[in-house]
Parts: structure tokens; C-alpha cells; sequence
């Protein structure tokens, strides 16, 4: 009798680990099952949700992105205007109309960032594994290392309709909402 | 005569039983060369607190990796690392959430510049808010904004963890962004957990372990470049260094001289009473060194390696004497010129070098030690019966004609090099760096590392106070002035983590202001829930220490037996700048320690030249006494000429001269006088004239070997002291009388 149950305790977590590796994605397998190409989403808009548990309202803003040769620009003009320049090599913030300053070791998140809202799953690869997601259309980002771990826990990423919206699942319950809409489209409201 | 041996092993079992007994309190060796030098004239609180701070990175070692599958062998090099009980410092995954816990404990106390200045207006505080909120990712704002919504914790964290800050994390490992490469560093602490600090030769021992272990991954990973570098490495390769040559140079010399005896008396029996002489000199000179130190350095004894030449000296004119003359007696002439080396060497003891005053020390007693039992074998050899006609004193009669005729030619070289000189006078390098006697490939490691860590232009200003807060507060005001003076300078200070409480008062003030002023309007109506405490809990020096914050300024503060000390790193700034802004600043130190003992070396060189100057007029006035003024001329000459031309000889093989060619001055005078004694009261007879060639060639063995030294100062010391020793030999019999 104890062998019985040993037996089938172990069937089932060759079953359960197997179904576990199952929803592990490859770059190319992620792509295929969120219907995404690999286009070049060089500019567009962005509208940003924090649900962070303190905030009475989510905290909301908006802004565009850009992508000229080797300059990458994410500016926030709604509530207040802020914008981040990538160079390629350093990272640059610019609040209003005060000068640029550097941002040093940040580079990274900048390119986490990048990434995601250019869709580039090819590069998200690098920092992330991907895994199916009980959401129709999204699958789910899990940070390879601790560094990539403090942007979230987790990254719900979704594509639909040539729209991307993404989900950080930040520390304590936090999280923000992220939905970019490429230069062609209007932003959704 | 059962008497007299009976004295002598008397002597020798006390000797040995108190070298049994100091030992076994335990003797402390160092190897530091920069230990040997002088102290600087900093206040004794900069002396205790660097000491202190030294030792806690005394035992660190920082290893890079870069190229290809740095990564890997990073991961290699680790868990050998753990295996040997070693501590690795890695990345912290919780810091940031540590950081928020405890310093959102004191919101409003604890603020950062920047957060000062933006809570002065409503506008600027609302603008502040959204552009943070407004950031796709900010992980600092996210861990802490439950906690603290204000973002003053949040401004705070960001500031201490990105100010100046060149190495980041990747996964589990630090990267050094500053480099194009992106290193791998590794930080590794050699201390096995719950043990005290390592010993010096216990350092050698893992020095040797990490090269393996570098030379093991770079066997598997041969495209990776590997670096290592810290004190402890420093430390161990000089102490091997030293070590090796002592056994090696010493058992060479011995070898060498016992050799040279053999020759010269046909006869191994002399070699007995060499040794005799020889090992009873070192061992009272190791007692005595012993008992007058709290801790040797293994440099002492490589110098000490010259007591060997000397005591030889002594012997070997005993035993020509009883081979060639029995009945004739040395014991009057080895008194004499005991007494003028001893007070070459007493001189030694006078100077603010602790290895002179060890070398003084072991040499002296060492020398008295040899005289005595010199003394003892004189009456002893009365009752051998020595075959008088096995010295080979025939050979050594054309060998001084030879010599003699030699002479002039000498003469004029020195007389050359002596109006050269005018032309090209001596140059003496002070700088303390060259002094250095790591390997170049340790050397570049550490300036690469360095680099890295952009700690190469990095000045450091020790502070002293009574009290912490006395101490803080100092700071803050030093760094605030420093500030409006040299916008551009960066400050990384203690009180960056530890605000005094007069400042926390005064930041929980000015929050208290601000939420009077309505400047938190919009975060108040995001976040009904916030409250600032009507009281400020401010953070105290206890609570930091205790806390895991600690270990991120362990490198900045130290306790002392009477006050506080805290250590602010300056850049961006010239020195000069810092020099005279802390002009008038009390107990506020820039401390460069390299500089300072430049510039103490430098002192020191001066003063040696004069203390050189006295004791040969003290050997001259002593001469003068007892012979003629003649004789004292013609000593005179010798010396001078003798040891300025091998100074001269020296800086053409070495470019610049350090102050350890001057060192070697002094024991030339010694060993000059020596001679020149022994020709002024025994001429040049063969007896003589064999007793001081045999003790010319044995000092030459010996000093020569240390001219192939490793070490710089050891090489240069007998470097000159070899060439002077050549010249002295050539030119004393001049003194003899015609």
C-alpha cells in the first residue's frame, strides 16, 4: 500500500514538473503565441497607471517615446514634464527645463524598458524567462536576476491589436500598468 | 683553560635560555618596508586611527576578471574561496529593502540635499513627486513609498547608494562599470570566520594559495585576464622575499667565508672558531634585539646579515696573529676598533628609523659579544700548537705589491670622480615609492584596481572630535564650506549616513515647515493616510552601529582611546586646495601618507648627512688622540674619497641615490676605521696585511650578495658599501707608517 502511494506521489510530480516546464517559452515560441513580429515600433505613446496600495487614485501619466539611430527618448509630459535620453552608452535625465544630468548605473533599466515597450523579445531574453500566462493574449516575464528583480517581481506582458500593455508586478502588492500605443495609433483612453 | 671554556659555555646556555624564554612569550615579526621608515609628524590620533583602519583591509584581497567566461570563472574562484573558510563579500539582494526599513524610521530627520531643497516650495515638491511616480521603474521608490510616501526616504537611499558609486551589481556579482570591459570584482576576506588577523607568514601561505588558484582558472580559461591585489599580497611577497634572502644570502656568505678560511689556513679547525664567533655574536645579538623590541623586522635581520663580515673580522685577526706571530697579542687593536664601530653603529641608534635602531641594537651586542669571545680565543689558541707554515702568506706577498702598485691608479679615479662630481653632483631620489619593493605586476594590479574603484585621485582628511555628534557636526560643516568653495568637489563622509543630531533637528524642522506651508498638499490628497510625527525620532550613533548600515562606512570611522575619528574622502579637488582650506581648521588632517614620509625622508637624509659628518669627526678626533695628525689626515682622505666615490659609483648604476646609499655610508666608516686601525698599529705586516684581505674578501662576499637583492633599499645599501668596502681595501694601507 505504501509503495502504491509512494508510486503515484511520484508520478504525479513528474506530471506537475513536466507541466511546469511546459509553460516555459522560448524567445521565438513567446513571439509565436502572442501573434508579435518583430517590427521596428521606433515611436509612440504611452500611458502610465501606478496602483501603488497607499495612492487613494492610481497615479496616472502619459507621454511618448522615440527612437532616432543610437538616441533612445522617453519623455513624460503629463503631470509634469520629464524626459530620459539614452545615448547608447550613458543615461541622461532632464526635468522641465533644467540641464540634463546623468543618471550612472542605471543603464540597464533603461534597456529593460526599452525592450519592453519596443516589444523586443529577443531582447527581453536576456534579462527575463518567459512563461505562459492564464491571460488570453499575455504571458508572463520572470526576472533571470536579482538586479532586474527590484523593476518587479513579475512583468505581465500582453500584445493585442498592435497594442502593447504591460503589468509590473512590483514589491508589497504594488504595481504599474503600462500600455503603449505605436506611432499609428491613437492613444486609448 | 677548563676554566675558560667553562665561561664561555656558560654565556652561551644563559644566551640560549633567555632567547628560549623571549621567544616564548612570542615574537612578533613584521615585513611592512613603509613599518622601517620614521614616523611622520602627524598627531597621534592620525597615527592611531590609521593603524586601525589599516588593519581591518590588511587582510582583504580584491581579484578582477575580465574577457570572456569571466563570468564562470568568477563562479570557480568563489566556491574555492568558500571551501577555504575565506568570507566573500557578495551583492546584497535585500539592500535596498534593509535601507528602506531602517531609514524610513527616521522620515523626516534623515534627508538628503536634494530633498531639502525641493520640500522649499509647494511647486517644486509637486514637481518632484510626479517626475518620481512618473518613472516606468524605480525600484528605490517602489520599496519604500508604503512606508514612506513623502519620498524623503526614497531621496535619501538614492543619493547614498548612486553618490560616486562605480561598481553595480549583475546577478550575483559586482561589476565595474567604469571600465569598458565590465570586470567581475571579487572581494575577499582572509580571515576565517571567528579568528584573529592573519600572521606574516601565514600570509605567504595564502598568497601562494591565491596564485594557484588563479593560475588553475586561467589554465581552464586561458583568454581571461586575472588580477589580484591588497595589502595582504603586498605583505606576504616582501616577507617571502626577505626571508628568502636572509636564508639564502646568509648561508651563501657563510659558506663563502668558510671557504675563503680554508684556503687561507689550510686547515678546517679555524672555521670552528669563525663559527664560534660567528653563532655566539648572533645570538646575543638576537637576545638583546629581542629584549629591546616589542616586535622584529625581517629587514633587520637581511641587514643583519653584515654582523657575519664583522665579527668575522674580528676572529680572523686573532687567528693570522697566532698563526704567524704566537706570542703576539691583538686584543688592545680589537678594543680600539670595537670601540670607534661602536659608536658607528651607536649612531645608528639615534636616528628615527626603527630598523637602524634594531640594526644598531643587533650589531652592537652582536660585535661585543664577538669581541669577548675574539679575547677568549686568544688565550686559548696560546696553548695550540697552530702549524705556522700552512698560512698562505707567501701567495699574498705579491698580491699586496700588486695591490700597492695598484694604488695610484685608484687614486687618480677618485680624484676624477671628485672634480666630475662638480660637474655632476650626487642626486638623491626621496621619493618613498621607490622604495617600494612589490613586484611590478602587484603594483599595476592595485592601479588598475584602483581605477576601477576611482580611487586613484581620492584625498583623505582625518577629523578628530570628543564626541560623535561633535564629531559629525564638524564634518558637516567642513563639507558644507568645501562645497560653496569648490562646487565640482565630491565628499564621502560618515555624516552622509549618520546626519548629527543637530542637522536631523534641523531637516525634521524644516519638514515640519513644509507641511505648515502646505508644500505636501498633492501628497497629502494622494495619500490621506500620511502623517508626519509630531515628534522627530532621530537616529543615534548606537543604532547605526548596530545596524547593517554599519558596514558601509567601516572604512570611514574608528573609535580611539579618547575621542572619535572619522575619515572624509575628497575628489575632484587639487590638494593644494584642500591644504590651505584646512589651514586653520583644527584637528582636521590631510593626510597623504605617501608625501609625508617623502618629505620625512627627506628630512631625515639631511640630518644623516650631518650625523655622518659627526662621526667622522668623532673617529678623527679619537685617531687624532691617539696617533698623529698626519695619520688623521691621510684617515681622513680615505674615508671621504673612499665613500663619496661610492656614492658617485652607485648613482651611475642606479641613475638617482636613495637614502639608503647614504645609510651604507655609515658602516663604511665603521669597517673603514677598522682597517685603518689595524694598518696604523700593525702595519703593513704579513700577518697583518693577510688578516685584513681575508676580512676585506669575507665583508665583500657578504655585502656583495646583498647588492643582488630584490629589495631596493637592501640592494642599494650593498651596492655602495660593496664598492666603497673595494676602494677603503685599496687605498687604507696608506695610513700604515714606511
Amino acid at each position: 500500500m505504501v509503495k502504491l502511494i509512494f508510486f503515484c506521489c511520484s508520478l504525479l510530480v513528474i506530471v506537475w514538473s513536466q507541466s511546469i516546464h511546459s509553460f516555459e517559452l522560448n524567445a521565438e515560441q513567446a513571439m509565436e503565441m502572442l501573434s508579435i513580429t518583430p517590427e521596428q515600433n521606433t515611436n509612440g505613446t504611452f500611458k502610465q497607471k501606478k496602483f501603488f496600495k497607499v495612492l487613494a487614485t492610481p497615479f496616472i501619466s502619459t507621454g511618448f517615446y522615440r527612437q532616432t539611430s543610437n538616441n533612445f527618448k522617453w519623455v513624460t509630459t503629463e503631470p509634469v514634464r520629464s524626459t530620459l535620453i539614452f545615448d547608447g552608452e550613458k543615461l541622461w535625465q532632464q526635468n522641465g527645463s533644467e540641464i540634463r544630468v546623468e543618471l550612472p548605473l542605471a543603464n540597464h533599466y533603461i534597456n529593460v524598458v526599452k525592450a519592453l515597450i519596443k516589444g523586443d523579445l529577443y531582447a527581453l531574453k536576456t534579462y527575463f524567462s518567459f512563461k505562459k500566462s492564464k491571460v488570453n493574449n499575455c504571458i508572463t516575464l520572470l526576472p533571470l536576476d536579482n538586479k532586474i528583480a527590484l523593476i518587479g517581481e513579475s512583468i505581465q506582458f500582453c500584445y493585442q491589436g498592435k497594442r502593447l500593455s504591460i503589468r509590473i508586478n512590483e514589491s508589497s502588492g504594488n504595481y504599474t500598468d503600462l500600455k503603449i500605443t505605436p506611432a499609428d495609433k491613437s492613444v486609448e483612453n | 683553560m677548563k676554566k675558560r671554556i667553562g665561561l664561555l659555555i656558560v654565556q652561551v646556555l644563559i644566551t640560549v635560555m633567555m632567547l628560549l624564554y623571549l621567544a616564548r612569550q612570542g615574537i612578533n615579526v613584521q615585513a611592512d618596508i613603509l613599518s622601517t621608515l620614521p614616523a611622520s609628524d602627524y598627531p597621534e590620533f592620525v597615527i592611531d586611527a590609521e593603524k586601525k583602519l589599516f588593519q581591518r583591509s590588511a587582510n582583504q584581497i580584491i581579484v578582477s576578471f575580465a574577457g570572456e567566461n569571466k563570468v564562470v570563472a568568477y563562479q570557480h574562484m568563489l566556491s574555492n574561496i568558500q571551501q577555504k573558510g575565506w568570507q566573500a563579500t557578495l551583492p546584497n539582494k535585500d539592500r535596498i529593502n534593509q535601507l528602506a526599513n531602517f531609514y524610513s524610521q527616521y522620515t523626516g530627520s534623515v534627508l538628503s540635499n536634494d530633498f531639502r531643497k525641493n520640500i522649499s516650495t509647494k511647486k517644486r515638491y509637486d514637481n518632484y513627486f510626479n517626475q518620481q511616480l512618473s518613472q516606468v521603474a524605480n525600484p528605490i521608490v517602489s520599496q519604500t513609498f508604503t512606508n514612506d510616501p513623502s519620498l524623503a526616504t526614497a531621496s535619501f537611499i538614492h543619493e547614498r547608494l548612486f553618490q560616486y558609486s562605480s561598481v553595480t551589481v549583475k546577478e550575483n556579482y559586482f561589476i565595474a562599470t567604469s571600465s569598458p570591459k565590465q570586470p567581475i570584482l571579487l572581494f575577499i576576506d582572509v580571515r576565517e570566520t571567528e579568528k584573529p588577523p592573519v600572521d606574516i607568514n601565514q600570509t605567504i601561505v595564502i598568497s601562494e594559495q591565491v596564485k594557484r588558484l588563479v593560475s588553475e582558472t586561467l589554465l581552464q580559461y586561458p583568454e581571461l585576464t586575472i588580477k589580484t591585489s591588497g595589502i595582504l599580497l603586498h605583505t606576504a611577497e616582501n616577507a617571502a622575499n626577505a626571508k628568502w634572502e636572509m636564508s639564502v644570502f646568509g648561508s651563501l656568505s657563510l659558506l663563502a667565508t668558510i671557504v675563503l678560511v680554508v684556503w687561507a689556513f689550510h686547515s678546517i679547525i679555524p672555521v670552528f672558531w669563525i663559527m664560534l664567533t660567528v653563532g655566539n655574536a648572533f645570538l646575543v645579538g638576537l637576545c638583546a634585539l629581542m629584549w629591546s623590541f616589542e616586535s622584529i623586522h625581517v629587514i633587520t635581520l637581511v641587514f643583519g646579515v653584515t654582523l657575519i663580515g664583522l665579527t668575522v673580522d674580528y676572529c680572523l685577526h686573532v687567528l693570522t696573529s697566532k698563526y704567524v706571530r704566537p706570542r703576539h697579542r691583538v686584543g688592545k687593536t680589537l678594543f680600539f676598533a670595537l670601540v670607534t664601530t661602536l659608536i658607528c653603529y651607536g649612531l645608528f641608534y639615534f636616528t628615527p628609523l626603527l630598523i637602524l635602531k634594531q640594526v644598531a641594537v643587533f650589531v652592537s651586542f652582536g660585535l661585543i659579544a664577538a669581541f669577548f669571545t675574539s679575547l677568549w680565543l686568544e688565550r686559548v689558541l696560546i696553548f695550540q700548537d697552530l702549524n705556522q707554515s700552512s698560512v698562505r702568506i707567501l701567495n699574498l706577498r705579491e698580491f699586496k705589491s700588486l695591490l700597492l702598485k695598484f694604488q695610484p691608479i685608484v687614486l687618480t679615479v677618485v680624484g676624477t670622480i671628485i672634480v666630475v662630481s662638480i660637474f655632476k653632483p650626487l642626486q638623491f631620489d626621496d621619493n618613498i615609492a621607490s622604495l617600494n619593493a612589490s613586484s611590478d605586476e602587484l603594483i599595476d594590479a592595485e592601479r588598475y584596481h584602483f581605477k576601477l574603484l576611482n580611487q586613484q585621485s581620492i584625498y583623505r582628511v582625518f577629523i578628530y572630535a570628543n564626541s560623535i555628534e561633535a564629531l559629525l557636526q564638524k564634518e558637516e560643516v567642513i563639507a558644507a564650506q568645501l562645497r560653496t568653495a569648490y562646487p565640482l568637489v565630491n565628499i564621502n563622509k560618515l555624516s552622509d549616513w549618520l546626519p548629527s543630531k543637530t542637522q536631523q533637528i534641523f531637516n525634521f524642522q524644516r519638514f515640519k515647515e513644509a507641511e505648515e506651508n502646505d508644500v505636501f498638499s498633492l501628497l497629502t490628497k494622494m495619500v490621506p493616510t500620511f502623517q508626519l510625527p509630531s515628534n522627530g525620532a532621530y537616529l543615534t550613533f548606537d543604532n547605526f552601529s548596530q545596524s547593517l548600515q554599519m558596514q558601509y562606512v567601516n572604512h570611514l570611522y574608528t573609535g580611539t582611546e579618547n575621542g572619535h575619528v572619522s575619515v572624509m574622502e575628497l575628489s575632484a579637488i587639487p590638494k593644494q586646495a584642500i591644504s590651505s582650506f584646512l589651514a586653520d581648521k583644527n584637528q582636521t588632517i590631510l593626510f597623504d601618507k605617501q608625501s609625508s614620509l617623502t618629505d620625512v625622508v627627506q628630512q631625515f637624509r639631511q640630518a644623516l648627512s650631518y650625523w655622518l659628518i659627526a662621526a667622522i669627526g668623532a673617529i678623527l678626533l679619537l685617531l687624532l688622540i691617539r696617533y698623529e695628525l698626519k695619520t688623521m689626515l691621510k684617515a681622513a682622505m680615505v674615508m671621504v674619497a673612499s665613500i663619496y666615490s661610492a656614492l658617485f659609483i652607485s648613482q651611475l648604476f642606479n641613475g638617482t641615490l636613495s637614502i639608503f646609499n647614504l645609510l651604507s655610508a655609515m658602516l663604511l666608516i665603521g669597517l673603514a676605521v677598522d682597517y685603518l686601525i689595524f694598518y696604523r698599529e700593525r702595519q703593513l705586516s704579513q700577518a697583518n696585511f693577510l688578516a685584513v684581505s681575508l676580512s676585506a674578501a669575507s665583508s665583500i662576499l657578504v655585502f656583495g650578495m646583498l647588492a643582488f637583492s630584490q629589495t631596493p633599499a637592501i640592494y642599494s645599501f650593498g651596492l655602495t658599501v660593496t664598492v666603497g668596502l673595494l676602494l677603503i681595501y685599496i687605498l687604507a694601507p696608506i695610513v700604515a707608517k714606511e
